[in-house]
Protein backbone atom coordinates (compact mmCIF):
# COMPACT_ATOMS: atom_id res chain seq x y z
CA UNK A 1 0.00 0.00 0.00
CA UNK A 2 1.18 3.35 -1.14
CA UNK A 3 2.07 5.76 2.11
CA UNK A 4 0.10 8.86 1.76
CA UNK A 5 1.96 12.08 0.92
CA UNK A 6 2.80 14.68 3.77
CA UNK A 7 1.68 17.87 3.61
CA UNK A 8 2.75 20.69 5.95
CA UNK A 9 -0.16 23.09 6.99
CA UNK A 10 0.78 26.44 8.71
CA UNK A 11 -2.03 28.83 9.97
CA UNK A 12 -2.29 30.50 13.14
CA UNK A 13 -6.24 29.93 12.94
CA UNK A 14 -7.37 27.35 14.36
CA UNK A 15 -10.98 26.62 12.38
CA UNK A 16 -8.85 27.56 9.13
CA UNK A 17 -6.53 24.45 10.22
CA UNK A 18 -9.27 22.26 11.06
CA UNK A 19 -10.93 22.43 7.77
CA UNK A 20 -7.76 22.09 6.03
CA UNK A 21 -7.14 18.78 7.69
CA UNK A 22 -10.51 17.78 7.31
CA UNK A 23 -10.75 18.16 3.06
CA UNK A 24 -7.15 16.46 3.33
CA UNK A 25 -6.53 13.91 5.36
CA UNK A 26 -8.45 11.49 3.15
CA UNK A 27 -5.81 11.25 0.56
CA UNK A 28 -3.04 12.61 2.43
CA UNK A 29 -0.91 12.71 5.95
CA UNK A 30 -1.84 16.17 7.28
CA UNK A 31 0.60 18.23 9.94
CA UNK A 32 -1.14 21.16 10.76
CA UNK A 33 0.91 23.68 12.81
CA UNK A 34 0.07 26.76 14.32
CA UNK A 35 2.73 29.08 13.93
CA UNK A 36 5.54 29.70 11.35
CA UNK A 37 8.37 29.29 13.97
CA UNK A 38 7.24 25.54 14.80
CA UNK A 39 7.00 24.72 11.34
CA UNK A 40 10.32 25.86 10.66
CA UNK A 41 11.51 23.38 13.69
CA UNK A 42 9.15 20.91 12.02
CA UNK A 43 11.17 21.35 8.60
CA UNK A 44 14.83 20.78 10.10
CA UNK A 45 13.17 17.30 10.86
CA UNK A 46 10.94 16.32 8.11
CA UNK A 47 10.20 16.69 4.54
CA UNK A 48 6.61 17.47 3.01
CA UNK A 49 5.83 17.02 -0.13
CA UNK A 50 3.78 20.19 0.01
CA UNK A 51 3.69 23.25 1.81
CA UNK A 52 0.11 25.22 2.50
CA UNK A 53 0.84 28.51 4.41
CA UNK A 54 -1.43 31.55 5.40
CA UNK A 55 0.22 34.76 4.86
CA UNK A 56 -0.50 36.91 7.46
CA UNK A 57 -0.30 35.31 10.71
CA UNK A 58 1.22 36.99 13.86
CA UNK A 59 4.40 36.31 15.51
CA UNK A 60 6.08 35.02 12.61
CA UNK A 61 4.43 35.96 9.58
CA UNK A 62 3.89 34.07 6.65
CA UNK A 63 6.03 35.91 4.25
CA UNK A 64 9.26 35.63 6.19
CA UNK A 65 8.45 31.81 6.89
CA UNK A 66 8.80 31.45 3.23
CA UNK A 67 11.71 33.72 2.80
CA UNK A 68 13.47 31.41 5.57
CA UNK A 69 12.22 28.17 3.96
CA UNK A 70 13.65 29.32 0.44
CA UNK A 71 17.14 29.87 2.25
CA UNK A 72 17.72 26.28 3.36
CA UNK A 73 18.79 23.86 1.46
CA UNK A 74 16.39 21.26 3.04
CA UNK A 75 13.40 22.60 1.97
CA UNK A 76 13.74 25.34 -0.39
CA UNK A 77 12.55 23.27 -3.40
CA UNK A 78 9.49 22.16 -1.75
CA UNK A 79 6.11 22.99 -3.60
CA UNK A 80 4.44 25.99 -1.46
CA UNK A 81 0.92 26.80 -2.06
CA UNK A 82 -0.42 30.12 -0.07
CA UNK A 83 -3.13 30.95 1.58
CA UNK A 84 -3.94 34.49 1.30
CA UNK A 85 -6.83 37.10 1.47
CA UNK A 86 -7.88 39.40 -1.26
CA UNK A 87 -6.52 42.35 0.24
CA UNK A 88 -2.71 41.66 0.66
CA UNK A 89 -2.05 41.21 -3.15
CA UNK A 90 1.05 42.69 -2.65
CA UNK A 91 1.93 40.29 -0.15
CA UNK A 92 0.89 37.94 -2.92
CA UNK A 93 3.07 39.52 -5.35
CA UNK A 94 5.90 38.98 -3.39
CA UNK A 95 5.43 35.95 -2.24
CA UNK A 96 5.55 34.62 -6.06
CA UNK A 97 8.84 36.60 -5.96
CA UNK A 98 9.93 33.95 -3.29
CA UNK A 99 8.26 31.07 -5.69
CA UNK A 100 4.88 29.51 -4.86
CA UNK A 101 2.91 27.25 -7.07
CA UNK A 102 -0.69 28.84 -5.92
CA UNK A 103 -2.29 30.68 -3.90
CA UNK A 104 -5.78 30.30 -2.33
CA UNK A 105 -8.14 33.45 -1.37
CA UNK A 106 -10.06 33.01 2.40
CA UNK A 107 -12.13 31.82 3.49
CA UNK A 108 -11.66 29.44 0.88
CA UNK A 109 -14.00 26.35 -0.66
CA UNK A 110 -12.64 23.06 0.62
CA UNK A 111 -13.03 21.25 -2.20
CA UNK A 112 -11.72 23.80 -4.09
CA UNK A 113 -8.59 23.33 -1.88
CA UNK A 114 -8.24 19.57 -2.48
CA UNK A 115 -8.39 20.49 -6.23
CA UNK A 116 -5.21 22.71 -5.74
CA UNK A 117 -3.58 20.13 -3.76
CA UNK A 118 -4.25 17.69 -6.18
CA UNK A 119 -2.95 19.65 -8.96
CA UNK A 120 0.53 19.63 -7.22
CA UNK A 121 0.68 16.77 -6.18
CA UNK A 122 -1.09 14.39 -8.05
CA UNK A 123 -1.09 16.12 -11.57
CA UNK A 124 -1.96 12.51 -13.63
CA UNK A 125 -5.29 11.85 -11.16
CA UNK A 126 -8.14 13.13 -13.01
CA UNK A 127 -11.00 14.11 -10.14
CA UNK A 128 -14.13 12.57 -11.45
CA UNK B 1 -59.01 28.40 -6.02
CA UNK B 2 -60.96 25.05 -4.58
CA UNK B 3 -61.49 24.80 -0.98
CA UNK B 4 -63.75 22.12 -0.08
CA UNK B 5 -65.30 22.58 3.47
CA UNK B 6 -67.11 20.42 5.52
CA UNK B 7 -68.94 21.13 8.59
CA UNK B 8 -66.14 21.00 11.24
CA UNK B 9 -67.90 20.15 14.71
CA UNK B 10 -65.02 21.00 17.20
CA UNK B 11 -65.50 17.28 18.52
CA UNK B 12 -64.98 15.13 15.81
CA UNK B 13 -62.50 16.59 14.18
CA UNK B 14 -61.27 13.32 12.10
CA UNK B 15 -64.08 13.63 9.71
CA UNK B 16 -64.83 16.17 7.47
CA UNK B 17 -61.64 17.96 6.48
CA UNK B 18 -60.42 20.52 5.27
CA UNK B 19 -58.22 20.12 2.41
CA UNK B 20 -56.32 22.38 0.79
CA UNK B 21 -55.02 22.51 -2.72
CA UNK B 22 -51.02 23.20 -3.03
CA UNK B 23 -51.40 25.76 -5.82
CA UNK B 24 -52.05 29.52 -4.12
CA UNK B 25 -51.68 27.56 -0.35
CA UNK B 26 -51.28 30.72 1.67
CA UNK B 27 -49.64 29.87 4.56
CA UNK B 28 -50.03 32.09 8.54
CA UNK B 29 -47.29 31.09 11.02
CA UNK B 30 -47.56 32.72 14.37
CA UNK B 31 -44.86 32.31 17.17
CA UNK B 32 -43.43 34.75 19.69
CA UNK B 33 -40.57 33.51 18.95
CA UNK B 34 -38.32 35.45 15.98
CA UNK B 35 -35.67 32.19 15.19
CA UNK B 36 -38.70 30.10 15.37
CA UNK B 37 -40.79 31.99 13.14
CA UNK B 38 -37.57 32.04 10.54
CA UNK B 39 -37.21 28.43 10.35
CA UNK B 40 -41.07 27.50 10.23
CA UNK B 41 -40.99 30.07 7.23
CA UNK B 42 -37.87 28.65 5.37
CA UNK B 43 -39.14 25.58 5.77
CA UNK B 44 -42.60 26.09 4.56
CA UNK B 45 -41.19 28.31 1.62
CA UNK B 46 -39.26 25.15 0.67
CA UNK B 47 -42.09 23.65 -0.11
CA UNK B 48 -43.08 26.29 -2.47
CA UNK B 49 -46.01 27.78 -0.24
CA UNK B 50 -46.64 31.45 0.28
CA UNK B 51 -45.53 32.18 3.73
CA UNK B 52 -46.48 35.09 6.00
CA UNK B 53 -45.66 35.77 9.84
CA UNK B 54 -47.51 37.43 12.94
CA UNK B 55 -45.61 37.42 16.34
CA UNK B 56 -49.09 37.57 18.35
CA UNK B 57 -52.40 35.94 18.92
CA UNK B 58 -53.68 39.60 18.28
CA UNK B 59 -51.17 40.59 15.13
CA UNK B 60 -53.19 37.00 14.07
CA UNK B 61 -56.53 37.65 14.21
CA UNK B 62 -55.86 40.90 12.65
CA UNK B 63 -54.17 39.58 9.62
CA UNK B 64 -56.88 36.90 9.64
CA UNK B 65 -59.12 39.61 9.51
CA UNK B 66 -58.04 41.36 6.34
CA UNK B 67 -56.86 38.17 4.38
CA UNK B 68 -57.67 34.58 3.87
CA UNK B 69 -55.01 32.30 4.94
CA UNK B 70 -55.41 28.48 4.33
CA UNK B 71 -53.44 26.97 6.97
CA UNK B 72 -52.36 28.81 10.00
CA UNK B 73 -49.36 27.19 12.47
CA UNK B 74 -49.69 28.49 15.43
CA UNK B 75 -47.44 28.23 19.00
CA UNK B 76 -49.87 27.21 21.24
CA UNK B 77 -47.91 28.99 24.53
CA UNK B 78 -47.16 32.65 24.08
CA UNK B 79 -47.23 35.79 26.08
CA UNK B 80 -50.72 38.50 26.66
CA UNK B 81 -52.64 35.82 24.47
CA UNK B 82 -51.78 32.20 23.89
CA UNK B 83 -52.53 30.41 20.93
CA UNK B 84 -55.78 28.51 22.08
CA UNK B 85 -57.56 31.56 22.80
CA UNK B 86 -56.36 33.16 19.36
CA UNK B 87 -57.30 30.43 17.73
CA UNK B 88 -61.04 30.29 18.94
CA UNK B 89 -61.44 33.72 17.90
CA UNK B 90 -59.72 33.18 14.65
CA UNK B 91 -62.43 30.17 13.87
CA UNK B 92 -65.40 32.16 14.81
CA UNK B 93 -64.63 35.26 12.33
CA UNK B 94 -63.42 33.03 9.57
CA UNK B 95 -66.35 30.84 10.60
CA UNK B 96 -68.68 33.78 9.71
CA UNK B 97 -67.14 34.02 6.20
CA UNK B 98 -67.71 30.32 5.66
CA UNK B 99 -63.93 29.90 5.09
CA UNK B 100 -61.99 28.02 8.09
CA UNK B 101 -58.16 27.71 7.59
CA UNK B 102 -56.89 24.43 8.97
CA UNK B 103 -55.14 25.74 12.20
CA UNK B 104 -52.01 23.23 13.60
CA UNK B 105 -51.10 23.99 16.69
CA UNK B 106 -46.88 24.13 17.08
CA UNK B 107 -45.80 22.52 20.70
CA UNK B 108 -43.09 22.10 22.44
CA UNK B 109 -44.27 19.27 24.25
CA UNK B 110 -46.10 16.68 21.84
CA UNK B 111 -47.54 13.83 24.12
CA UNK B 112 -50.89 12.09 23.31
CA UNK B 113 -52.55 13.87 26.19
CA UNK B 114 -51.86 17.52 24.74
CA UNK B 115 -52.93 16.68 21.88
CA UNK B 116 -56.56 15.76 22.89
CA UNK B 117 -56.53 19.04 24.40
CA UNK B 118 -55.74 20.75 20.98
CA UNK B 119 -58.00 19.10 19.01
CA UNK B 120 -60.78 19.90 21.43
CA UNK B 121 -59.77 23.70 21.06
CA UNK B 122 -59.93 24.45 17.11
CA UNK B 123 -56.85 22.87 16.35
CA UNK B 124 -56.88 19.98 13.49
CA UNK B 125 -53.46 18.95 13.79
CA UNK B 126 -50.49 19.83 16.20
CA UNK B 127 -46.79 19.21 15.71
CA UNK B 128 -43.73 19.42 17.72
CA UNK B 129 -41.86 22.38 17.02
CA UNK B 130 -39.05 23.64 15.56
CA UNK B 131 -40.44 21.88 12.98
CA UNK B 132 -38.22 18.72 11.54
CA UNK B 133 -38.60 17.60 8.28
CA UNK B 134 -40.11 14.31 7.97
CA UNK B 135 -42.75 15.69 10.86
CA UNK B 136 -43.68 18.51 8.68
CA UNK B 137 -43.42 16.45 5.19
CA UNK B 138 -46.12 14.01 6.68
CA UNK B 139 -48.35 16.86 8.02
CA UNK B 140 -48.26 19.30 4.81
CA UNK B 141 -49.16 15.59 3.02
CA UNK B 142 -51.83 15.48 4.64
CA UNK B 143 -53.14 18.70 4.55
CA UNK B 144 -52.71 19.62 0.95
CA UNK B 145 -53.03 17.99 -1.82
CA UNK B 146 -51.19 18.31 -5.07
CA UNK B 147 -48.17 18.62 -6.29
CA UNK B 148 -45.57 21.04 -3.58
CA UNK B 149 -42.49 21.93 -4.37
CA UNK B 150 -39.22 19.27 -4.03
CA UNK B 151 -38.34 19.97 -0.40
CA UNK B 152 -34.60 20.97 0.58
CA UNK B 153 -31.72 19.63 -1.12
CA UNK B 154 -29.53 20.24 1.53
CA UNK B 155 -28.32 16.94 3.51
CA UNK B 156 -30.39 15.96 5.89
CA UNK B 157 -28.87 16.48 8.94
CA UNK B 158 -27.84 19.90 7.68
CA UNK B 159 -31.64 21.16 7.51
CA UNK B 160 -32.54 20.02 11.22
CA UNK B 161 -29.76 22.53 12.70
CA UNK B 162 -30.64 25.75 13.44
CA UNK B 163 -28.15 28.21 15.51
CA UNK B 164 -28.48 31.73 16.33
CA UNK B 165 -26.56 33.97 13.86
CA UNK B 166 -25.51 31.16 11.51
CA UNK B 167 -26.42 30.69 8.19
CA UNK B 168 -26.37 26.94 7.06
CA UNK B 169 -26.29 27.32 3.42
CA UNK B 170 -23.14 29.74 4.20
CA UNK B 171 -21.32 26.61 5.75
CA UNK B 172 -22.20 24.43 3.45
CA UNK B 173 -20.92 26.77 0.61
CA UNK B 174 -17.62 26.80 2.83
CA UNK B 175 -17.69 23.14 2.27
CA UNK B 176 -19.51 21.38 5.31
CA UNK B 177 -20.95 18.02 3.76
CA UNK B 178 -20.40 15.81 6.84
CA UNK B 179 -22.04 16.55 9.90
CA UNK B 180 -20.02 15.46 11.86
CA UNK B 181 -17.08 17.43 10.64
CA UNK B 182 -19.19 20.76 10.87
CA UNK B 183 -19.49 20.01 14.83
CA UNK B 184 -15.61 19.75 15.19
CA UNK B 185 -15.80 23.09 13.34
CA UNK B 186 -18.33 24.46 16.16
CA UNK B 187 -16.38 22.98 19.05
CA UNK B 188 -13.46 24.70 17.92
CA UNK B 189 -14.76 27.57 17.07
CA UNK B 190 -16.30 27.41 20.92
CA UNK B 191 -13.22 26.28 22.47
CA UNK B 192 -11.06 29.39 20.35
CA UNK B 193 -13.69 31.47 21.73
CA UNK B 194 -13.57 31.34 25.01
CA UNK B 195 -10.11 33.40 25.28
CA UNK B 196 -9.97 35.33 21.80
CA UNK B 197 -12.32 37.96 22.95
CA UNK B 198 -9.95 38.92 25.91
CA UNK B 199 -7.28 38.42 23.19
CA UNK B 200 -8.66 40.90 21.02
CA UNK B 201 -9.36 43.39 23.59
CA UNK B 202 -5.49 43.24 24.61
CA UNK B 203 -4.43 43.73 21.76
CA UNK B 204 -6.37 47.07 20.59
CA UNK B 205 -6.03 48.33 24.21
CA UNK B 206 -2.46 48.34 24.22
CA UNK B 207 -1.83 49.91 20.96
CA UNK B 208 -0.83 46.87 18.72
CA UNK B 209 -3.41 47.65 15.76
CA UNK B 210 -1.56 45.52 13.94
CA UNK B 211 -1.77 42.00 15.69
CA UNK B 212 -6.14 43.40 16.27
CA UNK B 213 -5.94 43.71 12.48
CA UNK B 214 -4.64 40.35 12.35
CA UNK B 215 -6.92 38.91 14.48
CA UNK B 216 -10.28 40.15 13.24
CA UNK B 217 -9.04 39.20 9.54
CA UNK B 218 -9.15 35.41 11.15
CA UNK B 219 -12.36 35.79 13.25
CA UNK B 220 -13.82 37.12 9.70
CA UNK B 221 -12.77 33.65 7.94
CA UNK B 222 -13.10 31.33 11.05
CA UNK B 223 -16.71 32.75 11.28
CA UNK B 224 -17.30 32.83 7.27
CA UNK B 225 -16.08 28.94 7.92
CA UNK B 226 -19.13 27.88 9.93
CA UNK B 227 -21.73 30.60 8.24
CA UNK B 228 -21.39 32.89 11.45
CA UNK B 229 -21.95 35.71 8.72
CA UNK B 230 -23.00 38.90 11.07
CA UNK B 231 -19.72 38.25 12.96
CA UNK B 232 -17.82 37.69 9.76
CA UNK B 233 -19.29 41.20 8.02
CA UNK B 234 -18.52 42.94 11.68
CA UNK B 235 -15.13 41.46 11.85
CA UNK B 236 -14.61 42.35 8.20
CA UNK B 237 -15.40 46.39 9.05
CA UNK B 238 -12.86 46.14 11.87
CA UNK B 239 -10.45 44.28 9.33
CA UNK B 240 -10.99 47.92 6.82
CA UNK B 241 -11.04 50.63 9.51
CA UNK B 242 -7.50 49.23 10.94
CA UNK B 243 -6.00 48.91 6.99
CA UNK B 244 -7.31 52.62 6.71
CA UNK B 245 -6.12 53.92 9.59
CA UNK B 246 -9.52 54.61 11.25
CA UNK B 247 -8.81 54.19 14.63
CA UNK B 248 -12.00 55.96 15.85
CA UNK B 249 -13.86 53.17 14.31
CA UNK B 250 -12.75 50.54 16.49
CA UNK B 251 -12.79 52.62 19.34
CA UNK B 252 -16.54 53.19 19.36
CA UNK B 253 -17.31 49.38 17.92
CA UNK B 254 -14.94 47.08 19.85
CA UNK B 255 -17.40 46.70 22.62
CA UNK B 256 -20.11 46.39 20.42
CA UNK B 257 -18.14 43.17 17.87
CA UNK B 258 -16.61 41.53 20.85
CA UNK B 259 -20.52 41.55 23.01
CA UNK B 260 -21.96 39.91 19.16
CA UNK B 261 -19.07 37.68 19.58
CA UNK B 262 -19.27 36.07 22.84
CA UNK B 263 -23.49 35.85 22.24
CA UNK B 264 -22.45 33.87 19.35
CA UNK B 265 -19.89 31.95 21.35
CA UNK B 266 -22.62 31.15 23.40
CA UNK B 267 -25.54 30.04 21.11
CA UNK B 268 -22.99 27.76 19.43
CA UNK B 269 -22.38 26.45 22.83
CA UNK B 270 -26.12 25.73 24.05
CA UNK B 271 -26.21 23.89 20.58
CA UNK B 272 -23.30 21.61 21.65
CA UNK B 273 -24.33 20.60 25.11
CA UNK B 274 -28.02 19.65 23.29
CA UNK B 275 -26.23 17.53 20.84
CA UNK B 276 -24.10 15.68 23.20
CA UNK B 277 -25.12 12.00 23.97
CA UNK B 278 -24.85 10.70 27.48
CA UNK B 279 -21.75 8.75 28.03
CA UNK B 280 -21.80 6.06 29.58
CA UNK B 281 -20.43 6.23 33.03
CA UNK B 282 -17.51 3.86 32.14
CA UNK B 283 -15.77 1.26 35.03
CA UNK B 284 -12.16 3.31 35.18
CA UNK B 285 -10.45 -0.38 34.40
CA UNK B 286 -7.73 0.09 37.12
CA UNK B 287 -5.19 2.27 38.50
CA UNK B 288 -1.90 3.24 36.77
CA UNK B 289 1.00 2.80 38.59
CA UNK B 290 3.31 5.75 38.74
CA UNK B 291 6.29 4.02 36.94
CA UNK B 292 3.85 3.33 34.12
CA UNK B 293 2.34 6.79 34.47
CA UNK B 294 5.47 8.39 33.90
CA UNK B 295 6.30 6.37 31.13
CA UNK B 296 3.32 6.69 28.97
CA UNK B 297 3.35 10.66 30.07
CA UNK B 298 6.99 10.58 28.42
CA UNK B 299 5.93 8.41 25.50
CA UNK B 300 2.93 10.95 24.61
CA UNK B 301 5.61 13.92 25.07
CA UNK B 302 8.31 12.16 22.49
CA UNK B 303 5.31 11.89 20.00
CA UNK B 304 4.45 15.46 20.48
CA UNK B 305 8.01 16.65 19.82
CA UNK B 306 8.19 14.82 16.90
CA UNK B 307 5.25 16.95 15.68
CA UNK B 308 3.24 13.73 15.76
CA UNK B 309 0.26 15.54 17.33
CA UNK B 310 -2.46 13.24 16.69
CA UNK B 311 -0.95 10.26 17.72
CA UNK B 312 -0.13 12.36 21.58
CA UNK B 313 -3.89 13.29 21.71
CA UNK B 314 -4.14 9.24 21.37
CA UNK B 315 -1.64 8.31 24.02
CA UNK B 316 -3.41 11.26 26.68
CA UNK B 317 -6.81 9.54 25.38
CA UNK B 318 -5.75 5.93 26.66
CA UNK B 319 -4.10 7.11 29.83
CA UNK B 320 -7.49 8.55 30.55
CA UNK B 321 -9.32 5.23 30.59
CA UNK B 322 -7.09 4.58 33.84
CA UNK B 323 -7.78 5.59 37.31
CA UNK B 324 -5.70 8.94 38.12
CA UNK B 325 -5.20 11.34 40.58
CA UNK B 326 -7.75 14.22 40.11
CA UNK B 327 -5.18 16.60 39.88
CA UNK B 328 -3.33 14.56 36.73
CA UNK B 329 -6.64 14.15 35.12
CA UNK B 330 -7.70 17.76 34.88
CA UNK B 331 -4.29 18.59 33.76
CA UNK B 332 -4.36 16.22 31.05
CA UNK B 333 -7.69 17.18 30.07
CA UNK B 334 -6.54 20.80 29.41
CA UNK B 335 -3.52 19.38 27.21
CA UNK B 336 -5.60 17.50 25.24
CA UNK B 337 -7.97 20.63 24.84
CA UNK B 338 -4.68 22.30 23.94
CA UNK B 339 -3.63 19.92 20.75
CA UNK B 340 -7.37 20.39 19.66
CA UNK B 341 -6.67 23.96 19.34
CA UNK B 342 -3.28 22.90 17.55
CA UNK B 343 -1.38 25.01 20.53
CA UNK B 344 1.23 22.45 20.15
CA UNK B 345 3.93 24.48 22.19
CA UNK B 346 1.65 25.06 25.03
CA UNK B 347 1.02 21.86 25.15
CA UNK B 348 4.12 20.42 24.88
CA UNK B 349 5.39 23.06 28.13
CA UNK B 350 2.28 21.74 29.76
CA UNK B 351 3.16 17.72 29.66
CA UNK B 352 7.06 18.85 30.57
CA UNK B 353 5.51 20.24 33.45
CA UNK B 354 3.70 17.59 34.07
CA UNK B 355 6.29 14.96 33.49
CA UNK B 356 8.56 16.84 35.99
CA UNK B 357 5.88 17.18 39.00
CA UNK B 358 5.15 13.39 38.61
CA UNK B 359 8.91 12.84 38.58
CA UNK B 360 9.69 14.58 41.80
CA UNK B 361 6.60 13.76 43.85
CA UNK B 362 7.82 10.17 43.88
Amino acid sequence: MEKKLKILAVDDNVISLAAIEQELKGEYEVIALNSGLRALQYLKQERPALILMDIQMTLKDGIETLREIRDREECKDIPVIMLTSLRTKDTVLESSKLGIVDYVVKPFNKQDLLERVNRVLKPDKRRE
Amino acid sequence: MDLMQGAIAVENVHSEVTVVSAKDCKVLVVDDNMVNRRVARLRLQAYGLEVEEADSGKAAIELVRGKRYDIIFMDHLMPEMDGIEAAQIIRKDCGENGRLPIMIALTANATEDVRESFLANGFQDFIAKPLETEPLRETLHRWIRGEMAPADSRPVEFQDILIAGIDMDEALAHGSDNIEEYRELLQLYYLDGKRKPALLRAFWEKGDHKGYGIEVHGLKSASAGIGAMKISESAKEHEMAVYRGDEAFVDSHISQLLADYEEQVEHIRIFLEKGRTCMDVQEKKQEMGRADLLREIRDALDSLEHFRAKECARKIEDILQYRLDPDTERKLGKIQEQLKLYEDDAAEQMLRDLTKQIETEG
